[in-house]
Protein backbone atom coordinates (compact mmCIF):
# COMPACT_ATOMS: atom_id res chain seq x y z
CA UNK A 1 0.00 0.00 0.00
CA UNK A 2 2.56 2.67 1.09
CA UNK A 3 4.64 1.13 -1.86
CA UNK A 4 1.60 2.33 -4.17
CA UNK A 5 1.62 5.79 -2.83
CA UNK A 6 5.24 6.16 -2.83
CA UNK A 7 5.12 5.86 -6.41
CA UNK A 8 2.30 7.25 -7.13
CA UNK A 9 3.36 10.79 -5.06
CA UNK A 10 6.24 10.28 -6.89
CA UNK A 11 4.79 10.44 -10.85
CA UNK A 12 2.99 13.62 -8.78
CA UNK A 13 6.04 15.16 -8.30
CA UNK A 14 7.97 14.87 -11.78
CA UNK A 15 4.38 16.18 -13.37
CA UNK A 16 4.09 19.08 -11.14
CA UNK A 17 8.05 19.58 -12.60
CA UNK A 18 7.05 19.39 -15.95
CA UNK A 19 9.35 15.98 -16.19
CA UNK A 20 12.35 17.89 -14.90
CA UNK A 21 12.48 15.99 -11.93
CA UNK A 22 12.57 11.91 -13.04
CA UNK A 23 10.18 9.80 -11.43
CA UNK A 24 12.86 7.31 -10.59
CA UNK A 25 15.12 9.91 -9.31
CA UNK A 26 12.69 11.06 -6.52
CA UNK A 27 11.72 7.29 -5.79
CA UNK A 28 15.77 6.37 -5.47
CA UNK A 29 17.11 8.99 -3.26
CA UNK A 30 16.71 10.30 -0.12
CA UNK A 31 17.51 13.69 -1.33
CA UNK A 32 15.26 17.16 -0.18
CA UNK A 33 12.82 18.09 -2.89
CA UNK A 34 14.30 21.24 -3.76
CA UNK A 35 17.96 19.87 -3.99
CA UNK A 36 16.40 17.83 -6.83
CA UNK A 37 15.27 20.86 -8.52
CA UNK A 38 11.66 21.05 -7.09
CA UNK A 39 10.91 24.92 -8.17
CA UNK A 40 8.27 27.15 -6.21
CA UNK A 41 5.76 27.01 -8.85
CA UNK A 42 6.37 23.11 -8.71
CA UNK A 43 5.51 23.05 -5.30
CA UNK A 44 2.38 25.00 -5.95
CA UNK A 45 1.34 22.61 -8.59
CA UNK A 46 2.22 19.72 -6.07
CA UNK A 47 -0.01 20.85 -2.91
CA UNK A 48 -2.84 21.44 -5.37
CA UNK A 49 -2.78 18.08 -6.83
CA UNK A 50 -2.30 16.73 -3.84
CA UNK A 51 -5.34 18.50 -2.18
CA UNK A 52 -7.20 17.16 -5.56
CA UNK A 53 -6.35 13.48 -5.18
CA UNK A 54 -6.20 12.95 -1.50
CA UNK A 55 -8.06 15.90 0.02
CA UNK A 56 -4.90 16.69 2.15
CA UNK A 57 -3.72 20.05 2.95
CA UNK A 58 -0.36 20.15 2.87
CA UNK A 59 2.17 22.78 4.27
CA UNK A 60 5.05 23.93 2.78
CA UNK A 61 7.41 22.54 5.41
CA UNK A 62 5.81 19.17 5.29
CA UNK A 63 6.93 18.94 1.52
CA UNK A 64 11.04 18.45 2.72
CA UNK A 65 11.55 15.13 0.61
CA UNK A 66 9.23 12.20 -0.38
CA UNK A 67 9.29 10.10 2.67
CA UNK A 68 8.32 13.07 4.51
CA UNK A 69 5.45 13.33 1.77
CA UNK A 70 4.39 9.85 2.03
CA UNK A 71 4.37 9.81 6.14
CA UNK A 72 1.65 13.33 6.01
CA UNK A 73 -0.54 12.02 2.93
CA UNK A 74 -0.89 8.26 4.95
CA UNK A 75 -1.67 10.25 8.38
CA UNK A 76 -3.91 12.52 7.40
CA UNK A 77 -5.25 11.44 4.11
CA UNK B 1 -23.31 35.85 -37.63
CA UNK B 2 -24.39 35.35 -34.36
CA UNK B 3 -24.91 37.65 -31.68
CA UNK B 4 -21.86 37.97 -29.20
CA UNK B 5 -22.64 36.96 -25.85
CA UNK B 6 -21.97 39.29 -22.29
CA UNK B 7 -20.45 38.26 -19.09
CA UNK B 8 -19.21 39.52 -16.21
CA UNK B 9 -15.16 40.12 -15.79
CA UNK B 10 -13.01 37.65 -14.39
CA UNK B 11 -11.27 38.80 -10.85
CA UNK B 12 -8.02 39.23 -12.64
CA UNK B 13 -9.41 41.33 -15.14
CA UNK B 14 -11.34 43.41 -12.60
CA UNK B 15 -8.29 43.97 -11.13
CA UNK B 16 -6.45 45.33 -14.68
CA UNK B 17 -9.60 47.87 -14.98
CA UNK B 18 -9.03 49.21 -12.04
CA UNK B 19 -5.70 49.90 -12.92
CA UNK B 20 -6.99 50.86 -16.29
CA UNK B 21 -8.95 53.70 -14.68
CA UNK B 22 -5.98 54.88 -12.36
CA UNK B 23 -3.70 55.23 -15.34
CA UNK B 24 -5.93 56.83 -17.91
CA UNK B 25 -4.65 58.33 -20.30
CA UNK B 26 -1.24 56.33 -19.75
CA UNK B 27 -2.41 53.23 -19.65
CA UNK B 28 -0.38 51.77 -22.24
CA UNK B 29 2.46 50.78 -20.00
CA UNK B 30 -0.24 47.53 -18.83
CA UNK B 31 -0.03 46.41 -22.40
CA UNK B 32 2.05 43.42 -22.85
CA UNK B 33 4.20 42.90 -26.16
CA UNK B 34 6.19 40.13 -27.48
CA UNK B 35 8.69 39.98 -30.42
CA UNK B 36 9.64 36.27 -31.37
CA UNK B 37 11.17 34.93 -34.71
CA UNK B 38 9.07 32.92 -37.42
CA UNK B 39 10.33 29.81 -38.61
CA UNK B 40 13.34 29.38 -40.52
CA UNK B 41 13.20 25.91 -42.36
CA UNK B 42 9.73 26.88 -43.51
CA UNK B 43 9.33 30.73 -43.99
CA UNK B 44 5.88 31.77 -44.20
CA UNK B 45 4.27 34.31 -46.49
CA UNK B 46 2.08 37.24 -45.33
CA UNK B 47 -1.14 35.58 -46.25
CA UNK B 48 0.39 32.25 -44.72
CA UNK B 49 1.13 34.69 -40.96
CA UNK B 50 -2.48 36.00 -41.34
CA UNK B 51 -4.30 32.74 -41.77
CA UNK B 52 -2.32 31.64 -38.64
CA UNK B 53 -3.21 34.89 -36.83
CA UNK B 54 -7.30 34.03 -37.86
CA UNK B 55 -6.68 30.89 -36.42
CA UNK B 56 -5.16 31.97 -33.37
CA UNK B 57 -8.27 34.17 -32.66
CA UNK B 58 -10.95 31.79 -33.19
CA UNK B 59 -8.61 29.28 -30.71
CA UNK B 60 -8.59 31.88 -28.13
CA UNK B 61 -11.82 33.43 -26.85
CA UNK B 62 -10.18 36.03 -24.87
CA UNK B 63 -8.47 37.86 -28.05
CA UNK B 64 -11.68 37.94 -29.76
CA UNK B 65 -13.03 39.86 -26.67
CA UNK B 66 -13.91 43.57 -25.88
CA UNK B 67 -15.42 45.93 -23.00
CA UNK B 68 -18.75 46.88 -22.77
CA UNK B 69 -21.47 48.68 -20.23
CA UNK B 70 -20.74 50.91 -18.20
CA UNK B 71 -17.42 51.95 -16.83
CA UNK B 72 -17.45 51.59 -13.72
CA UNK B 73 -18.78 47.90 -14.18
CA UNK B 74 -17.99 46.76 -17.75
CA UNK B 75 -18.93 43.61 -19.27
CA UNK B 76 -16.75 41.31 -21.47
CA UNK B 77 -18.06 40.89 -24.94
CA UNK B 78 -17.33 37.98 -26.79
CA UNK B 79 -17.62 37.90 -30.89
CA UNK B 80 -18.27 34.67 -32.17
CA UNK B 81 -15.25 36.00 -34.95
CA UNK B 82 -12.74 38.28 -35.04
CA UNK B 83 -10.22 39.55 -37.59
CA UNK B 84 -8.16 41.72 -36.03
CA UNK B 85 -5.52 44.39 -38.08
CA UNK B 86 -2.20 43.80 -38.96
CA UNK B 87 0.74 45.63 -40.27
CA UNK B 88 3.50 45.00 -42.60
CA UNK B 89 6.66 46.15 -41.47
CA UNK B 90 9.97 45.80 -43.82
CA UNK B 91 12.76 48.05 -42.75
CA UNK B 92 11.96 48.79 -39.20
CA UNK B 93 13.28 46.99 -36.33
CA UNK B 94 10.78 44.53 -34.73
CA UNK B 95 11.40 45.56 -31.00
CA UNK B 96 10.72 49.02 -32.65
CA UNK B 97 7.91 47.80 -34.00
CA UNK B 98 6.23 46.63 -31.02
CA UNK B 99 7.54 49.45 -28.60
CA UNK B 100 5.24 51.91 -31.65
CA UNK B 101 2.40 49.40 -31.46
CA UNK B 102 2.53 48.98 -27.51
CA UNK B 103 2.86 52.94 -26.81
CA UNK B 104 -0.93 53.68 -27.57
CA UNK B 105 -3.40 52.51 -24.71
CA UNK B 106 -6.14 50.15 -26.29
CA UNK B 107 -9.86 51.14 -27.22
CA UNK B 108 -11.00 48.59 -24.90
CA UNK B 109 -14.88 49.26 -26.32
CA UNK B 110 -13.79 49.11 -29.88
CA UNK B 111 -11.01 47.59 -30.99
CA UNK B 112 -10.17 43.59 -30.49
CA UNK B 113 -7.49 43.19 -27.94
CA UNK B 114 -4.75 42.10 -29.83
CA UNK B 115 -2.40 44.37 -32.12
CA UNK B 116 0.05 42.23 -34.74
CA UNK B 117 2.92 42.85 -37.11
CA UNK B 118 4.74 40.60 -39.42
CA UNK B 119 8.31 42.07 -39.92
CA UNK B 120 9.52 40.78 -43.34
CA UNK B 121 12.63 40.46 -45.43
CA UNK B 122 12.86 38.80 -48.86
CA UNK B 123 8.67 38.58 -49.56
CA UNK B 124 8.91 36.40 -46.19
CA UNK B 125 8.09 36.98 -42.65
CA UNK B 126 11.24 37.02 -40.37
CA UNK B 127 9.79 38.45 -37.33
CA UNK B 128 6.26 38.51 -35.71
CA UNK B 129 4.83 41.25 -33.32
CA UNK B 130 2.24 40.87 -30.95
CA UNK B 131 0.88 43.49 -28.24
CA UNK B 132 -2.00 42.13 -26.31
CA UNK B 133 -3.94 44.08 -24.04
CA UNK B 134 -3.95 43.54 -20.68
CA UNK B 135 -7.70 42.62 -20.43
CA UNK B 136 -7.08 39.46 -22.79
CA UNK B 137 -3.65 37.91 -21.18
CA UNK B 138 -1.47 37.95 -18.21
CA UNK B 139 2.45 37.32 -18.73
CA UNK B 140 2.03 34.22 -18.94
CA UNK B 141 -0.91 33.96 -21.29
CA UNK B 142 0.81 35.97 -24.04
CA UNK B 143 3.86 33.64 -23.52
CA UNK B 144 1.17 30.74 -24.53
CA UNK B 145 -0.56 33.14 -27.34
CA UNK B 146 2.98 32.71 -28.66
CA UNK B 147 3.61 29.62 -28.57
CA UNK B 148 0.71 28.63 -30.07
CA UNK B 149 0.74 31.43 -33.06
CA UNK B 150 4.56 29.50 -33.65
CA UNK B 151 3.07 26.57 -34.56
CA UNK B 152 0.16 27.53 -36.50
CA UNK B 153 2.85 29.29 -38.56
CA UNK B 154 3.74 25.74 -39.08
CA UNK B 155 0.73 23.72 -39.16
CA UNK B 156 -3.24 23.96 -40.40
CA UNK B 157 -5.05 23.27 -36.83
CA UNK B 158 -3.93 22.45 -33.27
CA UNK B 159 -5.87 20.47 -30.42
CA UNK B 160 -8.72 22.56 -28.94
CA UNK B 161 -7.17 24.65 -25.88
CA UNK B 162 -7.67 22.93 -22.37
CA UNK B 163 -8.56 24.47 -20.12
CA UNK B 164 -11.91 26.97 -18.93
CA UNK B 165 -12.51 30.28 -21.52
CA UNK B 166 -12.34 33.36 -19.20
CA UNK B 167 -16.20 33.76 -19.58
CA UNK B 168 -16.31 29.96 -17.73
CA UNK B 169 -13.87 31.31 -15.04
CA UNK B 170 -16.23 34.27 -14.57
CA UNK B 171 -18.85 32.06 -14.04
CA UNK B 172 -17.33 29.69 -11.16
CA UNK B 173 -15.70 33.13 -9.66
CA UNK B 174 -19.67 34.34 -9.45
CA UNK B 175 -21.23 31.00 -8.06
CA UNK B 176 -21.56 30.42 -4.46
CA UNK B 177 -18.07 28.24 -4.03
CA UNK B 178 -16.26 31.14 -6.14
CA UNK B 179 -17.86 34.04 -3.62
CA UNK B 180 -16.70 31.52 -0.79
CA UNK B 181 -13.30 31.06 -1.75
CA UNK B 182 -13.55 35.05 -2.50
CA UNK B 183 -14.57 35.37 1.26
CA UNK B 184 -12.01 33.30 2.96
CA UNK B 185 -8.65 34.47 1.48
CA UNK B 186 -10.50 38.29 2.54
CA UNK B 187 -10.34 36.98 5.94
CA UNK B 188 -6.70 35.47 5.56
CA UNK B 189 -5.59 38.64 4.08
CA UNK B 190 -7.22 40.71 6.96
CA UNK B 191 -5.75 38.25 9.59
CA UNK B 192 -2.08 39.55 8.21
CA UNK B 193 -3.35 42.67 7.74
CA UNK B 194 -3.40 42.42 12.45
CA UNK B 195 -0.24 41.32 11.83
CA UNK B 196 0.95 44.76 9.91
CA UNK B 197 3.20 47.94 11.73
CA UNK B 198 1.17 50.82 9.94
CA UNK B 199 3.62 52.76 7.07
CA UNK B 200 4.33 56.36 8.08
CA UNK B 201 2.20 58.60 5.52
CA UNK B 202 4.40 60.60 2.37
CA UNK B 203 6.71 63.33 3.41
CA UNK B 204 8.40 63.98 0.64
CA UNK B 205 6.99 66.96 -2.03
CA UNK B 206 5.62 65.47 -4.78
CA UNK B 207 7.42 65.60 -8.46
CA UNK B 208 5.78 66.07 -11.67
CA UNK B 209 5.13 63.86 -13.08
CA UNK B 210 4.65 61.74 -9.92
CA UNK B 211 5.11 58.35 -10.37
CA UNK B 212 8.91 57.85 -11.56
CA UNK B 213 10.80 54.15 -12.45
CA UNK B 214 14.41 53.49 -11.87
CA UNK B 215 16.35 50.58 -13.41
CA UNK B 216 19.62 48.58 -12.20
CA UNK B 217 21.10 46.62 -14.57
CA UNK B 218 23.75 44.36 -12.73
CA UNK B 219 25.72 41.82 -13.80
CA UNK B 220 26.57 40.56 -10.43
CA UNK B 221 22.79 40.58 -8.98
CA UNK B 222 22.20 37.14 -10.79
CA UNK B 223 24.54 35.29 -9.51
CA UNK B 224 24.50 36.87 -6.01
CA UNK B 225 20.80 36.17 -5.82
CA UNK B 226 21.72 31.92 -7.09
CA UNK B 227 24.32 32.00 -5.05
CA UNK B 228 21.95 33.08 -1.77
CA UNK B 229 19.19 31.18 -3.29
CA UNK B 230 21.09 27.84 -3.28
CA UNK B 231 22.21 27.94 0.14
CA UNK B 232 19.15 28.30 1.14
CA UNK B 233 17.10 25.80 -1.31
CA UNK B 234 14.86 28.45 -2.25
CA UNK B 235 14.42 30.23 -5.86
CA UNK B 236 16.35 33.24 -6.56
CA UNK B 237 13.07 34.89 -6.61
CA UNK B 238 12.63 34.51 -3.12
CA UNK B 239 15.98 35.94 -2.15
CA UNK B 240 15.18 39.03 -4.31
CA UNK B 241 11.70 39.32 -2.38
CA UNK B 242 13.11 39.05 1.02
CA UNK B 243 15.66 41.70 0.04
CA UNK B 244 13.41 43.98 -1.74
CA UNK B 245 10.90 43.98 1.61
CA UNK B 246 14.04 43.94 4.16
CA UNK B 247 14.96 47.52 2.69
CA UNK B 248 11.40 48.39 1.85
CA UNK B 249 10.60 47.86 5.54
CA UNK B 250 13.91 50.08 6.37
CA UNK B 251 12.25 53.19 4.42
CA UNK B 252 9.13 52.29 6.62
CA UNK B 253 10.17 51.84 10.15
CA UNK B 254 8.41 48.31 9.99
CA UNK B 255 9.46 45.64 11.98
CA UNK B 256 6.14 43.41 10.53
CA UNK B 257 6.21 44.74 6.64
CA UNK B 258 3.75 43.93 3.60
CA UNK B 259 4.60 43.42 -0.34
CA UNK B 260 2.10 42.47 -3.11
CA UNK B 261 2.73 39.83 -5.51
CA UNK B 262 1.87 39.22 -8.57
CA UNK B 263 1.16 35.29 -8.68
CA UNK B 264 -0.24 33.53 -11.93
CA UNK B 265 -3.25 31.66 -10.65
CA UNK B 266 -2.37 28.61 -12.71
CA UNK B 267 -0.86 25.95 -10.08
CA UNK B 268 -4.18 23.66 -10.61
CA UNK B 269 -3.71 20.73 -13.55
CA UNK B 270 -6.62 22.27 -15.20
CA UNK B 271 -5.92 25.69 -15.24
CA UNK B 272 -2.47 25.39 -16.41
CA UNK B 273 -2.74 27.06 -20.64
CA UNK B 274 -5.95 29.35 -19.63
CA UNK B 275 -4.80 31.87 -22.13
CA UNK B 276 -7.06 34.91 -20.40
CA UNK B 277 -6.32 37.08 -17.41
CA UNK B 278 -6.05 34.99 -13.93
CA UNK B 279 -3.09 36.52 -12.30
CA UNK B 280 -3.61 38.50 -9.05
CA UNK B 281 -1.88 40.00 -6.23
CA UNK B 282 -1.16 37.57 -3.21
CA UNK B 283 0.07 39.43 0.28
CA UNK B 284 3.75 38.24 1.52
CA UNK B 285 3.97 39.55 5.44
CA UNK B 286 7.22 39.44 7.13
CA UNK B 287 8.70 39.38 10.13
CA UNK B 288 11.84 41.68 9.26
CA UNK B 289 13.73 41.73 12.35
CA UNK B 290 15.33 38.21 11.84
CA UNK B 291 18.86 37.25 13.14
CA UNK B 292 20.37 37.36 9.66
CA UNK B 293 19.46 37.61 6.33
CA UNK B 294 19.48 33.39 5.41
CA UNK B 295 16.71 33.29 8.39
CA UNK B 296 14.88 36.03 6.51
CA UNK B 297 14.91 34.46 3.23
CA UNK B 298 13.62 30.96 4.92
CA UNK B 299 10.87 32.68 6.14
CA UNK B 300 9.95 34.38 3.10
CA UNK B 301 10.61 30.73 1.13
CA UNK B 302 7.56 28.91 3.67
CA UNK B 303 5.03 32.53 4.10
CA UNK B 304 5.31 32.89 0.02
CA UNK B 305 4.48 29.72 -0.61
CA UNK B 306 1.31 29.35 1.71
CA UNK B 307 0.60 33.42 0.35
CA UNK B 308 0.45 32.86 -3.19
CA UNK B 309 -2.32 29.88 -2.84
CA UNK B 310 -4.42 33.03 -1.57
CA UNK B 311 -4.29 35.35 -4.80
CA UNK B 312 -8.00 34.41 -6.12
CA UNK B 313 -10.82 37.24 -4.78
CA UNK B 314 -13.10 39.49 -5.80
CA UNK B 315 -10.89 42.44 -5.95
CA UNK B 316 -13.67 45.27 -5.11
CA UNK B 317 -14.65 43.73 -2.16
CA UNK B 318 -10.75 43.02 -0.83
CA UNK B 319 -10.03 46.78 -1.32
CA UNK B 320 -12.88 47.72 0.46
CA UNK B 321 -11.93 45.29 3.24
CA UNK B 322 -8.21 46.11 3.34
CA UNK B 323 -9.02 49.67 3.30
CA UNK B 324 -10.90 49.44 6.51
CA UNK B 325 -7.74 48.18 8.02
CA UNK B 326 -7.00 51.38 10.51
CA UNK B 327 -4.44 54.04 9.46
CA UNK B 328 -1.04 52.91 7.60
CA UNK B 329 -2.13 49.71 8.00
CA UNK B 330 -1.59 48.48 4.55
CA UNK B 331 0.80 46.37 2.06
CA UNK B 332 3.56 48.10 0.78
CA UNK B 333 3.61 48.18 -3.08
CA UNK B 334 4.10 45.11 -5.20
CA UNK B 335 6.42 42.64 -6.15
CA UNK B 336 6.54 41.57 -9.84
CA UNK B 337 9.40 38.94 -10.61
CA UNK B 338 8.88 38.95 -14.70
CA UNK B 339 11.87 36.64 -15.89
CA UNK B 340 10.83 34.76 -19.17
CA UNK B 341 13.46 32.37 -17.84
CA UNK B 342 14.06 31.80 -14.35
CA UNK B 343 15.41 28.98 -13.81
CA UNK B 344 17.86 27.99 -10.65
CA UNK B 345 20.10 25.27 -11.38
CA UNK B 346 24.11 25.37 -10.66
CA UNK B 347 25.41 28.73 -9.23
CA UNK B 348 25.97 30.80 -12.37
CA UNK B 349 29.33 33.00 -12.51
CA UNK B 350 29.00 36.53 -11.64
CA UNK B 351 29.32 38.01 -15.04
CA UNK B 352 32.09 41.13 -15.08
CA UNK B 353 31.17 44.94 -15.33
CA UNK B 354 29.89 47.31 -13.30
CA UNK B 355 25.95 48.38 -11.97
CA UNK B 356 24.42 50.97 -13.44
CA UNK B 357 21.16 52.95 -12.69
CA UNK B 358 18.61 54.67 -15.34
CA UNK B 359 15.30 56.46 -15.36
CA UNK B 360 13.13 54.43 -16.99
CA UNK B 361 9.64 55.68 -17.17
CA UNK B 362 7.57 58.52 -15.90
CA UNK B 363 4.07 58.79 -15.19
CA UNK B 364 1.48 61.12 -13.90
CA UNK B 365 -0.91 58.35 -12.22
CA UNK B 366 -0.76 55.25 -11.08
CA UNK B 367 -2.60 52.56 -8.29
CA UNK B 368 0.41 52.18 -7.28
CA UNK B 369 2.45 53.70 -5.75
CA UNK B 370 5.40 51.54 -5.11
CA UNK B 371 6.20 48.62 -7.34
CA UNK B 372 9.47 46.39 -7.40
CA UNK B 373 10.01 44.23 -10.96
CA UNK B 374 12.67 41.41 -11.35
CA UNK B 375 13.33 41.34 -15.68
CA UNK B 376 16.09 40.83 -18.38
CA UNK B 377 18.23 37.77 -18.67
CA UNK B 378 20.38 35.14 -17.38
CA UNK B 379 23.23 37.19 -16.75
CA UNK B 380 21.90 41.00 -17.43
CA UNK B 381 19.23 40.69 -14.20
CA UNK B 382 17.12 43.92 -13.91
CA UNK B 383 15.14 45.56 -11.28
CA UNK B 384 13.12 48.22 -11.77
CA UNK B 385 12.01 50.73 -8.65
CA UNK B 386 8.87 52.46 -9.82
CA UNK B 387 7.60 55.09 -6.96
CA UNK B 388 5.20 57.79 -6.23
CA UNK B 389 8.05 60.75 -5.64
CA UNK B 390 5.94 61.75 -2.52
CA UNK B 391 7.24 58.41 -0.97
CA UNK B 392 10.39 58.33 -2.75
CA UNK B 393 11.75 60.96 -4.59
CA UNK B 394 14.19 59.03 -7.22
CA UNK B 395 17.32 59.40 -5.71
CA UNK B 396 15.68 57.34 -3.16
CA UNK B 397 14.71 54.63 -5.92
CA UNK B 398 18.14 55.04 -7.26
CA UNK B 399 19.73 54.44 -3.69
CA UNK B 400 16.96 51.61 -3.09
CA UNK B 401 18.14 49.87 -5.71
CA UNK B 402 21.76 50.01 -5.16
CA UNK B 403 21.21 49.35 -1.55
CA UNK B 404 19.57 45.81 -3.05
CA UNK B 405 22.69 44.84 -5.16
CA UNK B 406 25.22 45.68 -2.27
CA UNK B 407 22.76 43.56 -0.24
CA UNK B 408 22.48 40.35 -1.95
CA UNK B 409 26.26 40.32 -3.58
CA UNK B 410 27.20 41.22 0.26
CA UNK B 411 25.19 38.05 1.54
CA UNK B 412 26.81 36.36 -1.23
CA UNK B 413 29.89 36.68 -0.52
CA UNK B 414 29.62 35.29 3.56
Amino acid sequence: MDGELRERLAGMIAEATDGAVDPAEVMAGRARLSDLGVTSLAYLRLIDAVEAEFGVQLEPATLDGLDELVDYVRLHG
Amino acid sequence: MAEPDDAPLTWGQQDIWRAVLAAEPQDHYLNIGRVFDAPRKRPVTVERAAQALDRLVARHESLRTRLTGPRDAPLQRIFHEARPAFEVAEDEPAQQVCDRLAAVPFRYGEEWPLRAAFVTAGGHVRQVVLVLSHLAADGHAADLVVRDLRLLLLRDSLPPPPGPTPRELAGQQGSAEGRRLSGETIAAWLAEHARLDPVPPPSHPPGRPRFVEVTLRSPALDAAAQDVAARNRVSSSTVLLAAAMRLAGGLTGQRFHGMRVIVNNRFPAGRRDVVGTISQEALVVLDLRTESFDALVRQAWGTALRAYRLAQYDPCAMAEAVGAAGPGIRSFGCFNDQRLVQEDGAPRESVPGAAEVVRTDAMDRNICDFRVHVGGEPGRMEVSCYADTALLPPSGAERYLLDLERLVVGEART
